[in-house]
């Protein structure tokens, strides 16, 4: 990095017990950073392992496709693990991946000079995933300016996934809420789109671009789904006694 | 087109469909009856499909040199995979927007099921503040007492359980009432199943 801070991006990778699953994503990390840095970016990249297992903890360990910074927490949780991430992070901008996914190579950048052209509080989104794995499926995320688009949706659906680019200023002033699967609260990445939205922000799609998504037997998300969880509540509710958008 | 809307939907108030059918009827006919969205929400609609198919087939083609396994999957192209958005605003979407509309302020929310009508009646004559009664068994309804007007609006007709249960739900999260009375199956087993995270927001009372 050469400490140009405004033109900084961190990318927090969260792992878990990916093990050598974690390579791809870091290939991929390496892939957008290269792009990013011929487009005048500077890029940080950080590994948030929460409780990892030894074969993850090696996998890290033996990366040399670019710089790593690794920190090791104890949280047992998605949410409050992003939190570190965030905290940790230098960038102007912070661009999440979860360990066992993909980036398109040009999403750093092309999120980063969506951003600089936006002139609004922002949260980016790819505009399609692809899902990989035991079900494969596209799915392509709404646009806050699309025809059409109906904030209501948003209470029966969570319309975008967690792997956003923002401003680390978005991530500080709306942290992640843990967890609380025995409680009937989940859906992190869900409860923080809601919460974002309450804060003023909006959610966007960065045309072109596109994440892959591996489809696993036993995720959190699966876990969250079994237990009938709700996301947590916040102000986004006030938001639908509006006229509609 | 709103005509075949108007078919399907009269097929949906058939005697003894299930629940499900109903709401894939309904599904059906919400689409058909274009409500919520223009000519120009479907042309910009069809042509991001048309995007995110392309952007998808030039992310795959990277993806498969980044991943090693990727080909395991079998994944080789994207043309035959279904493109689902993420998004939805249906019926469902639309009933509660109606509902959070006409519940706007009110302190106590009553779930009642339709034989439990007295029941409910009897909560209402009770309660302080702006009190407003759900029915959520098979129709879902808001009588909504401000004052001492009764005013009844259909939210969604021939609700199925699941719709119900998701209606109570949000109704719960969007009007934030202090109390919650609940005589009804439906409601009872939302506010049972997230007990601890309503318990914290709302005084609950399960009859």
């Amino acid at each position: 990095m050469s400490g140009n801070r405004d033109r900084t991006i961190s990318v927090v990778l969260n792992v878990h017990r990916e093990g050598a699953l974690v390579l791809p994503s870091l290939a991929s990390i390496a892939a957008a950073v290269a792009v990013a840095e011929a487009r005048g970016f500077d890029v940080e990249v950080l590994a948030v392992a929460d409780r990892p297992d030894v074969a993850t903890r090696d996998a890290l360990a033996g990366w040399t496709g670019c710089p790593l910074r690794v920190l090791e927490v104890d949280n047992g949780d998605l949410g409050r693990s992003r939190n570190d991430g965030v905290a940790a992070a230098c960038g102007t901008w912070i661009g999440f991946l979860d360990g066992d996914d993909l980036w398109s190579s040009d999403w750093l950048a092309a999120a980063a000079e969506a951003d600089l052209a936006s002139g609004a509080p922002t949260v980016w989104h790819p505009e399609v995933n692809l899902y990989f794995g035991a079900r494969p499926a596209l799915m392509r995320h709404p646009d806050w300016d699309e025809p059409g688009f109906d904030l209501a949706g948003l209470v029966e659906k969570n319309f975008w996934t967690a792997l956003s680019f923002a401003r680390r200023a978005v991530y500080l002033a709306t942290p992640y809420r843990a967890n609380e699967l025995a409680n009937g609260l989940g859906y992190e990445d869900w409860s923080w789109n809601m919460a974002t939205i309450a804060a003023g922000c909006r959610h966007k799609i960065v045309p072109g671009t596109s994440h892959a998504v591996r489809q696993k037997a036993n995720s959190l998300g699966g876990e969250t789904k079994r237990v009938a969880a709700l996301p947590h509540p916040s102000d986004f509710a006030d938001l639908l006694r509006a006229p509609r958008r | 087109m709103r005509a075949a809307a108007r078919l399907v939907s009269g097929l949906m108030r058939l005697p003894g469909l299930g629940g499900r059918t109903v709401a894939r009827l309904r599904g059906f006919a919400w689409r058909l009856s274009g409500e919520g969205r223009t000519a120009e929400d479907e042309a910009a609609r069809k042509a991001r499909d048309v995007s995110a198919r392309a952007a998808a087939a030039r992310g795959l083609a990277e993806f498969r040199t980044l991943d090693p396994w990727f080909d395991e999957t079998g994944l080789a192209d994207v043309s035959g995979l279904k493109l689902r958005r993420s998004d939805r605003f249906g019926p469902v979407s639309a009933a509660l927007r109606r509902a959070i509309a006409d519940l706007h302020g009110v302190d106590h929310l009553v779930f009642f099921e339709a034989a439990r009508l007295k029941d409910a009646d009897d909560v209402a004559a009770g309660a302080e503040g702006r009190v407003a009664l759900v029915a959520t068994e098979g129709v879902c309804v808001v009588t909504s007492p401000a004052g001492p007007v009764v005013r009844f609006a259909e939210v969604l007709p021939r609700a199925s359980e699941d719709e119900a249960r998701l209606l109570v739900e949000m109704l719960i999260r969007a009007v934030v009432p202090r109390r919650i009375t609940v005589v009804d199956r439906i409601a009872r087993r939302v506010v049972e199943r997230h007990a601890s995270a309503i318990e914290r927001n709302h005084r609950v009372d399960l009859r």
